[in-house]
C-alpha cells in the first residue's frame, strides 16, 4: 500500500481536517501566541499550507503530527514576524471574555478560582522560551508522543525528552502553578 | 518538578476552556476558494518544488542521486570557470615591448595643447617612414643569432684531472676563448674531481667539442643551441624608435618656452634614455651570449665514477627499486588529485544537503 496519497486524488480533504483539527488546531496556536486573532490567523495559514502540499501527506498515522507541524511552523512564524507584540496578559484577557465556563454557575468563587487557575497554567506556558513551549503544547495538549513530536520539530526524539524536563523543572518551580495544582502534584527529583 | 498527570490535567483544562471561534472552518474554506479562482492552470513554484522534493523524498537513493548531481554540476562549472579563467589570462605580450605610445594626443603633451592653439608648431613626436625606401626602424635582416651552450662529463685515467684540465685551458686558449669558471675538489680518500667552463667563439664550438674525445671518455653529453634571432631583432627595432624619439624631443626641447614646458620635455627625453639603456643592456648580453658559447665540463677520475650495477641480482635489485620508487610517485600524484576531488564533492554535498534542509523546512 503506497505510503503517500496522489495529488488530487479523490474526495476534498479540507473540510475533514477542519471539522477534525480545527478546534485543537485553534487551541495550540492560541497557547503559543496568546492572541486570538493571531491564533486564528497561523492556524488559517497553517491548513492552508497544508492543503497545497497536500501531495506530500504522510500515511493516516503520520497525518496528525505532520498537521501539527505545520501548525506550528506558521505559528513560530508569526512569532517572529512580530517581536514586539503587547503585553501577554491584555491578550489573555480577550480570550478571558469568551472562555466557555462549565463550572457550576451558583457558585461564583468556584468559577472565578477556575478562571485564574486557567490564566496560571496559560501564564505559566507563556512565560516559557519557545522551544520549550512547543513541546509542552504538543506533549499535554495535543498529547502527540515523543516520537511525533519529534517529527513535528523536526528534532531528534532525544531533544524532545530533555526539552520535556527542562519545561517540567521550569513549571515546577514557577509559583502560580503550585498555587492552583497544590503540593501534592509536585514530585521531589531523588539525584543520582 | 510538576508531575505528569497534574500539569497535563492543568493544560486540558486551560486549553479546552478557550473558546473556538464558530466561523473559523468556513473562514478556511473561503479563503481555499479565493486561492483557487486566483490561482493558475499551472502549479504555483512552491508547488513544484515541493511535489520534487516529495519525488526525491520517497527514495534515499533519489536523494543521493540529487545531491550526488548537484556536486558534479557545481563542479563541472567550477572546473569551467577555472578553464576559462586560465585561457584569457594571456602571456606578457610583446605589446609590452613596444615604445610608449607619446602620440595619444594634446592631452598626452603639455606642448603641443599650447601649441596647437598658436599654430605652427610641431607636432608630437611620431616615427613615421619616409617617403620610398625601408623605415629607419626596420633593422636589416642578419644571420641567425644563436646561443650555443653544452655541458659534458668526461672521464679521465686516475689522477690526470689536473693535466686534463690543463689541457682543456690550452685548447680553449688556443681558439681564442677564454676559462670563464673552475672548481676542484681533491679530498684525500676521494677521487679528484673538477668543473670548467670554457666560453670559445660560436664558430669554434663545433671544433672545441671535436678536441675532447682523446682526452677521456665523454660520459655524458648535453649540447643545444637558442636561436635568438627575433629576439635581437626586436631590441633593435625598440632601440631606434627610442633613440628617434628621443632626438624628437631633444629638438622640442630648443624650442620649449616655459619651464613648464621645458620640464616636461626633460622628463620625457630622461625616462626614454632609461629605455634605451636597459635595451642597449640586453643587447650587450644577447651579443656575448651569441658570440662566444659555453660549455660546462666535469672532470672526473675514473676511479670515483659510480660503478653501475655488476649485473644479476645488484642490478635487478637497483631496477626494482628504481620502479617501485617511480611507481610510488605515481600512485601518490594520482590519489592526491583524487582526494582533493573527494574534499570538494564531500564539502560540496554537504552544503547542499544543508541548504536542501533548509528550503523543504520552508516549504511547510
Amino acid at each position: 500500500m503506497s505510503r503517500r496519497r496522489k495529488a488530487g486524488a479523490g474526495q476534498d480533504e479540507l473540510p475533514r481536517w477542519l471539522a477534525d483539527a480545527y478546534a485543537p488546531a485553534y487551541r495550540t496556536a492560541f497557547l503559543f501566541l496568546r492572541n486570538r486573532s493571531d491564533a486564528e490567523e497561523a492556524v488559517q495559514d497553517a491548513f492552508l499550507r497544508a492543503w497545497r502540499f497536500r501531495s506530500a501527506l504522510p500515511s493516516d498515522e503520520g497525518v496528525r503530527p505532520w498537521l501539527y507541524r505545520v501548525v506550528v511552523n506558521a505559528c513560530l512564524s508569526k512569532l517572529r514576524a512580530d517581536r514586539s507584540r503587547l503585553t501577554r496578559s491584555v491578550a489573555y484577557d480577550d480570550a478571558a471574555t469568551n472562555v466557555t465556563d462549565d463550572s457550576d454557575p451558583d457558585s461564583p468563587a468556584s468559577a472565578a478560582e477556575a478562571s485564574e487557575a486557567r490564566s496560571a497554567v496559560i501564564d505559566a506556558i507563556a512565560d516559557l522560551p519557545e522551544h520549550l513551549r512547543v513541546v509542552v503544547v504538543l506533549r499535554y495538549y495535543a498529547q502527540l508522543s515523543e516520537k511525533e513530536i519529534a517529527t513535528a520539530i523536526h528534532r531528534r526524539s532525544g531533544t524532545v525528552k530533555s526539552r520535556l524536563h527542562e519545561a517540567k523543572l521550569r513549571l515546577g518551580a514557577d509559583s502560580r502553578l503550585a498555587a492552583h495544582a497544590g503540593v501534592a502534584a509536585f514530585t521531589t527529583e531523588v539525584g543520582p | 518538578m510538576i508531575d505528569d498527570a497534574v500539569l497535563e490535567s492543568l493544560v486540558r483544562e486551560a486549553a479546552d476552556a478557550v473558546e473556538v471561534p464558530p466561523d473559523g472552518p468556513s473562514r478556511v474554506l473561503a479563503a481555499r476558494d479565493r486561492l483557487l479562482t486566483r490561482r493558475h492552470r499551472v502549479p504555483a513554484l512552491a508547488d513544484r518544488l515541493h511535489a520534487g522534493a516529495g519525488w526525491i523524498r520517497r527514495r534515499p537513493s533519489r536523494t543521493a542521486l540529487a545531491a550526488l548531481a548537484s556536486v558534479v554540476i557545481v563542479a563541472a562549472l567550477a572546473g569551467a570557470l577555472a578553464g576559462l579563467s586560465s585561457s584569457t589570462s594571456s602571456p606578457r605580450s610583446s605589446s609590452a615591448a613596444r615604445l610608449p605610445h607619446f602620440s595619444t594626443g594634446p592631452a598626452a603633451n603639455p606642448l603641443t595643447h599650447g601649441a596647437a592653439e598658436s599654430g605652427g608648431a610641431p607636432g608630437v613626436p611620431a616615427s613615421s617612414p619616409p617617403a620610398g625606401g625601408t623605415s629607419p626602424n626596420q633593422v636589416p635582416p642578419g644571420p641567425s643569432q644563436v646561443i650555443k651552450t653544452g655541458s659534458l662529463t668526461l672521464q679521465v685515467r686516475p689522477g690526470q684531472v689536473d693535466a686534463v684540465t690543463g689541457q682543456l685551458t690550452s685548447i680553449t686558449v688556443g681558439l681564442n676563448g677564454f676559462v670563464a669558471n673552475t672548481t676542484s675538489s681533491s679530498t684525500s680518500g676521494q677521487p679528484a674531481t673538477a668543473q670548467i667552463t670554457l666560453r670559445v667563439p660560436s664558430s669554434s664550438f663545433e671544433t672545441l667539442l671535436g678536441r675532447l674525445p682523446p682526452l677521456g671518455t665523454v660520459t655524458q653529453e648535453t649540447i643545444g643551441g637558442q636561436d635568438v634571432s627575433s629576439q635581437y631583432v626586436d631590441l633593435n627595432a625598440r632601440l631606434q624608435s627610442l633613440q628617434d624619439a628621443r632626438t624628437q624631443f631633444q629638438q622640442i626641447l630648443t624650442r620649449a618656452q616655459s619651464i613648464s614646458d621645458i620640464l616636461a620635455v626633460e622628463q620625457q627625453i630622461t625616462n626614454l634614455q632609461t629605455q634605451i639603456e636597459q635595451i642597449q643592456g640586453q643587447l650587450r648580453v644577447l651579443d656575448d651570449q651569441t658570440t662566444y658559447g659555453t660549455l660546462t665540463v666535469d672532470v672526473v677520475d675514473k676511479a670515483g665514477a659510480a660503478a653501475p650495477p655488476s649485473g644479476g641480482i645488484t642490478k635487478s635489485w637497483h631496477h626494482a627499486l628504481h620502479s617501485f620508487a617511480a611507481g610510488f610517485d605515481s600512485v601518490v600524484a594520482a590519489l592526491g588529485g583524487i582526494a582533493i576531488f573527494l574534499v570538494c564533492a564531500l564539502v560540496l554535498g554537504a552544503l547542499g544537503w544543508l541548504g536542501w534542509n533548509v528550503v523543504r523546512r520552508r516549504l511547510v
